[in-house]
C-alpha cells in the first residue's frame, strides 16, 4: 500500500472543488493529526529500556541510526505506521460532511 | 544593619581567598601574621585580641584562621545576630522565625506540587485562550473568502471588523502592485515575488519584479525592505474614511512606495461576514476537549485505545496487532462520555458557524466544507493536548517528542505538517514549559498558509535583542529558576549544618532571590532565620549568652512582658517572575510576611492601591515605566528585581488588617 497523496486526502475529505487555501489547510490539519498520533503511538510503543537504548544511540550514533533502531524494534516501519494512521484517520472522517447535523 | 568600615574593607577579598581555598579541600591560613592580625583587630568589638594579635573567644582559646576568616567574612551579620539577640523579646522572635522555616520545610513538596499545577494551569489557559482566538479569526477568514459572493450592499458589520481586515492586508508572493519612485513617477506592472525575513538585518524584504523584459530580455527585480515601502490601500471605514497606509515609509527621499494593484485588492474590499460563536459555546468545546484529552491521556491503555479500537490500518501492520487486539478489550465509560461530550461541543460551534452561514445564502457544499474544516483543525489541537497531556505524565515522552519535533521530517511531510499545526501543539507543549524547543522550531520554520503567516508574526515580535524567541527565553529563564533552587537547597542544607554554608548563602544571595515567587520567599526567610541561627551559633561561640533567670510564676508578682516591637513587612524588595502580575506579586507579598491573600483578595487590594498610589506602585530597577495598560488592566511591563514605591507595603499591611488578613 503506498503512501497517501495529498490528493487522496483532499478527495476522502470531501474537500474536492473548494479553494486551493481551503483544501491546503484541510491537508495541512489532517498531517499535524497523523503526525502527532504517530508520535504518541511510537513513544508509547517504546519500554522505558528501550527508550533509554533509543536516547543512547540518538546521542552517540545520530539521528539515521535512531530512525532504524525504531525500525528495527517496534517491528514496524515508521512510515508504514505513518501512513496507516493517516487511512484510519480517512476512515474515521470521510464521512465528517455527510454527518454533520444539518 | 551596623555598619563596619574596616570589615567592608576586608571582606571581599578574603572571601575569595576562602572560596579557592575550600575549593581545593585545603584549610584556611592567613598569608601572614601582619595579615592575620590585621583582621583580628578589625574585629575587635567581636573577639579578644590576645598581645600576640591573635583573635581569642571569651573563654581564652584561640580562634583558628578558619573561624577569624568566616568571623571577619560575616562581622556584620554577627554584630546584628547580637545585637537581636540582645533586644529583650527578639529570642522569641527567632524562634518563632525558625520554626516557621521548619514548617515550610516541611511542607515544601506540597507546596511545590500545587505551584506547579497552579502555574501550569495559567500558563495552559493563556495558550488555549490564544489558540481558540486564532482559531475564530482563521475560520473568520475562511468564511471571508466563502462569503466574498455575498452580493453588493453588504456593509462590513463594525468598525472593529474592518480595522482586523485591514491589520490582515500584508504584501505577500504574488501581489500585483504599483511602484511609486521618489519622484512621484508611478509604474504598473509589478508583482511581489516572495517575502522574507533578512536574517542579517532581522528586517523583512520584499522582492518584486516589474514582469517586463528589459533590452537584455531579462525581467527587473527590486529588493527593498518592507519598511521603507508605503502600501496603498482602498479599504473604507464604515463612515467611507479612508485609512492610512499601513506601511509608511520611513524618512524621505529614499523610498518607494508600494501599492497594490487596485485590480488586486479583493482583500481590501471584499465585504466581510464573522461568525459570531456565543462565549458559553466557545468556553464549553475548551472544556470538553480538556475533560476529553485529560483522560485520553490519563491511562496508557486509553491513550491506545483512542487511536486503536476502532483502527483497521494501523492494526494491520505486525507489530501492532496485539496493540490493537488489547485496545479493543478495553472499555472506559467515562472516556466514552468524554467523547461524546467533546463531539457534541464540535457539533453545536459547527451548527452555530452553519446557520449564519446559511443566512447569508452561502451554498451547502461550502457550509459542510468551511464546518468541517473547523472540526479537523480543532481536533488537531485536541490530539496536541493529548500528547501535552501524556507528555506531563510521562516523564520519558519528554525526551522522544522533543527529538521527533526536531526532525526535518520524512517524506517532506513531517515537519510542514508540525509547523501549520504550531498553534495546537502550543497549547500543550508550551504549557509548563515541557519541550520549549518546539514552538522556536514551528516559527523558525514557518512557511505559507495563514496558521503558518500567523506563527510567522508571532515570532517576529517575540524576537529580543539577542535574537531569542520568546520560547526561547522562557527556557532560559526556567532553567535559571530550576538552577536557583537546587543551589538554594543546597546552600539551605549546608546552612543549617555548617559554618561554610553561610559564606555559600552570602555570595549567592541574589541568585537565590531569582528563584521563583514562593520559593523566593521562602529563601528569603530561610537565608534570614539560617543567618540568623548561625549569626546567633557564631555570635555564641565568641561570646557565649549569659543565663537569663526564669520567668516568675507568682501571679501576684508578673515579670513585666516586653512589648513585642512592632513588626513591619518585609519583603520589600523582590523579583518580579516573568509573566507575573501586580496580584501575583501581592499574593508572595502576603507570603512573605507569613499570611495568605485569594487572588480575589488580592485583586481587591490591587484596587485599593492604585487608588491610593496611582497605576504605578512598583518600582522594577533599569525600567523607566514599570506598568503598561492592556484590556483595562495594568501590567508590568518585565520581570527583574523591583520593590514597592515608599509607602506602598505599609499600606498592604494596613489594608490587610482592616480585612482581617494580617
Amino acid at each position: 500500500m503506498g503512501d497517501v497523496s495529498d490528493q487522496e486526502i483532499i478527495e476522502t475529505l470531501n474537500f474536492s472543488g473548494m479553494s486551493e487555501e481551503i483544501q491546503q489547510r484541510a491537508v495541512d490539519a489532517a498531517h499535524t493529526t497523523v503526525e502527532l498520533r504517530t508520535m504518541g503511538l511510537l513513544d508509547e510503543m517504546l519500554n522505558d529500556e528501550q527508550a533509554g537504548e533509543f536516547h543512547t544511540i540518538k546521542e552517540q550514533q545520530g539521528d539515521g541510526p535512531a530512525w532504524d533502531y525504531l525500525n528495527r524494534t517496534l517491528g514496524a516501519d515508521v512510515n508504514d505506521l505513518y501512513q496507516s494512521t493517516m487511512r484510519d484517520y480517512l476512515e474515521q472522517h470521510k464521512n465528517d460532511q455527510e454527518n454533520l447535523p444539518f | 544593619m551596623l555598619d563596619n568600615p574596616v570589615s567592608k574593607r576586608y571582606s571581599k577579598g578574603r572571601l575569595k581567598e576562602n572560596k579557592q581555598m575550600s575549593n581545593t579541600d585545603k584549610p584556611f591560613r592567613y598569608g601572614s601574621q601582619q595579615d592575620r592580625g590585621d583582621v583580628a583587630h578589625s574585629v575587635g568589638d567581636l573577639v579578644n585580641v590576645a598581645s600576640n594579635d591573635r583573635a581569642q573567644r571569651q573563654d581564652g582559646k584561640f580562634i583558628s584562621d578558619h573561624e577569624l576568616n568566616l568571623i571577619e567574612a560575616h562581622a556584620d551579620e554577627i554584630r546584628d545576630g547580637l545585637a537581636e539577640r540582645d533586644k529583650p523579646g527578639n529570642e522569641k522572635v527567632l524562634e518563632e522565625v525558625v520554626e516557621a522555616l521548619d514548617e515550610l520545610e516541611t511542607s515544601d513538596k506540597e507546596h511545590d506540587a500545587k505551584d506547579a499545577e497552579h502555574d501550569r494551569e495559567i500558563i495552559e489557559l493563556r495558550e488555549i485562550i490564544e489558540v481558540q482566538n486564532q482559531q475564530i479569526s482563521q475560520l473568520s477568514q475562511l468564511i471571508q473568502q466563502l462569503g466574498g459572493d455575498l452580493g453588493e450592499g453588504h456593509q462590513p458589520k463594525h468598525r472593529a471588523e474592518a480595522e482586523e481586515a485591514k491589520s490582515d492586508l500584508e504584501f505577500k508572493s504574488g501581489d500585483k502592485v504599483k511602484v511609486q519612485r521618489p519622484d512621484g513617477h508611478v509604474e504598473n506592472g509589478w508583482i511581489i515575488l516572495e517575502t522574507f525575513d533578512d536574517p542579517e538585518t532581522g528586517k523583512k524584504m520584499i522582492k518584486i519584479s516589474n514582469n517586463i523584459p528589459d533590452q537584455d530580455g531579462q525581467t527587473v527585480n527590486e529588493l527593498v525592505p518592507e519598511d521603507v515601502l508605503a502600501e496603498w490601500q482602498s479599504l473604507k471605514g464604515p463612515n467611507d474614511e479612508a485609512y492610512e497606509p499601513k506601511h509608511r515609509a520611513q524618512g524621505p527621499g529614499k523610498e518607494l512606495e508600494l501599492w497594490k494593484d487596485s485590480n488586486d485588492s479583493d482583500d481590501a474590499t471584499k465585504e466581510f461576514f464573522k461568525p459570531e460563536i456565543p462565549e458559553e459555546l466557545s468556553q464549553e468545546l475548551q472544556m470538553a476537549t480538556d475533560k476529553y484529552a485529560e483522560l485520553t491521556a490519563k491511562h496508557r491503555n486509553s491513550h491506545f485505545g483512542h487511536l486503536l479500537r476502532s483502527s483497521k490500518f494501523i492494526a494491520k501492520i505486525p507489530g501492532m496487532k496485539w496493540l490493537a487486539e488489547r485496545a479493543n478489550d478495553m472499555t472506559d465509560s467515562h472516556l466514552d462520555a468524554a467523547r461524546l461530550e467533546y463531539q457534541e461541543a464540535i457539533q453545536k460551534i459547527q451548527s452555530t458557524i452553519a446557520g449564519q452561514l446559511e443566512l447569508q445564502g452561502v451554498s451547502l457544499k461550502e457550509i459542510r466544507g468551511a464546518t468541517a474544516l473547523f472540526g479537523i483543525e480543532h481536533e488537531s489541537v485536541f490530539e496536541a493536548k493529548a500528547v501535552a497531556e501524556r507528555t506531563r505524565i510521562s516523564g520519558k515522552t519528554n525526551k522522544f517528542v522533543d527529538w521527533w519535533v526536531h526532525q526535518e521530517g520524512w517524506k517532506g511531510k513531517a515537519k510542514k505538517a508540525l509547523i501549520v499545526g504550531g498553534a495546537g501543539l502550543a497549547v500543550g507543549f508550551t504549557a509548563g514549559l515541557a519541550i520549549p524547543g518546539i514552538a522556536s522550531t514551528i516559527a523558525g520554520g514557518a512557511t505559507g498558509g495563514l496558521i503558518a503567516r500567523h506563527v510567522t508574526k508571532r515570532r517576529a515580535n517575540s524576537l529580543d535583542s539577542e535574537g531569542r524567541t520568546l520560547a526561547e527565553r522562557q527556557s532560559e529563564e526556567d532553567l535559571e529558576r530550576k538552577l536557583a533552587y537546587h543551589r538554594e537547597l543546597g546552600e539551605d542544607e549546608f546552612a543549617q549544618t555548617s559554618p561554610d554554608g553561610l559564606t555559600k548563602v552570602t555570595e549567592d544571595r541574589t541568585a537565590t532571590e531569582k528563584a521563583g515567587n514562593r520559593r523566593r520567599m521562602k529563601s528569603a526567610v530561610a537565608v534570614g532565620a539560617a543567618g540568623g541561627r548561625l549569626g546567633g551559633s557564631l555570635a555564641d561561640m565568641i561570646s557565649p549568652k549569659p543565663s537569663t533567670p526564669e520567668p516568675t510564676s507568682d501571679p501576684t508578682n508578673p515579670t513585666p512582658q516586653d512589648p513585642t516591637p512592632p513588626q513591619g513587612p518585609t519583603g520589600n524588595e523582590f523579583y518580579v517572575d516573568p509573566g507575573n502580575g501586580y496580584t501575583n506579586e501581592l499574593i508572595d507579598f502576603a507570603q512573605a510576611n507569613g499570611h495568605n491573600l485569594t487572588p480575589q483578595q488580592a485583586w481587591d487590594l490591587h484596587q485599593n492601591l492604585v487608588n491610593q498610589f496611582g497605576s504605578d506602585y512598583i518600582d522594577i530597577a533599569n525600567k523607566a515605566v514599570d506598568t503598561y495598560t492592556q484590556n483595562g488592566d495594568f501590567r508590568l511591563v518585565a520581570p527583574g528585581n523591583a520593590s514597592w514605591d515608599p509607602g506602598v507595603s505599609d499600606a498592604i499591611q494596613q489594608w490587610m488588617t482592616g480585612q482581617g488578613l494580617w
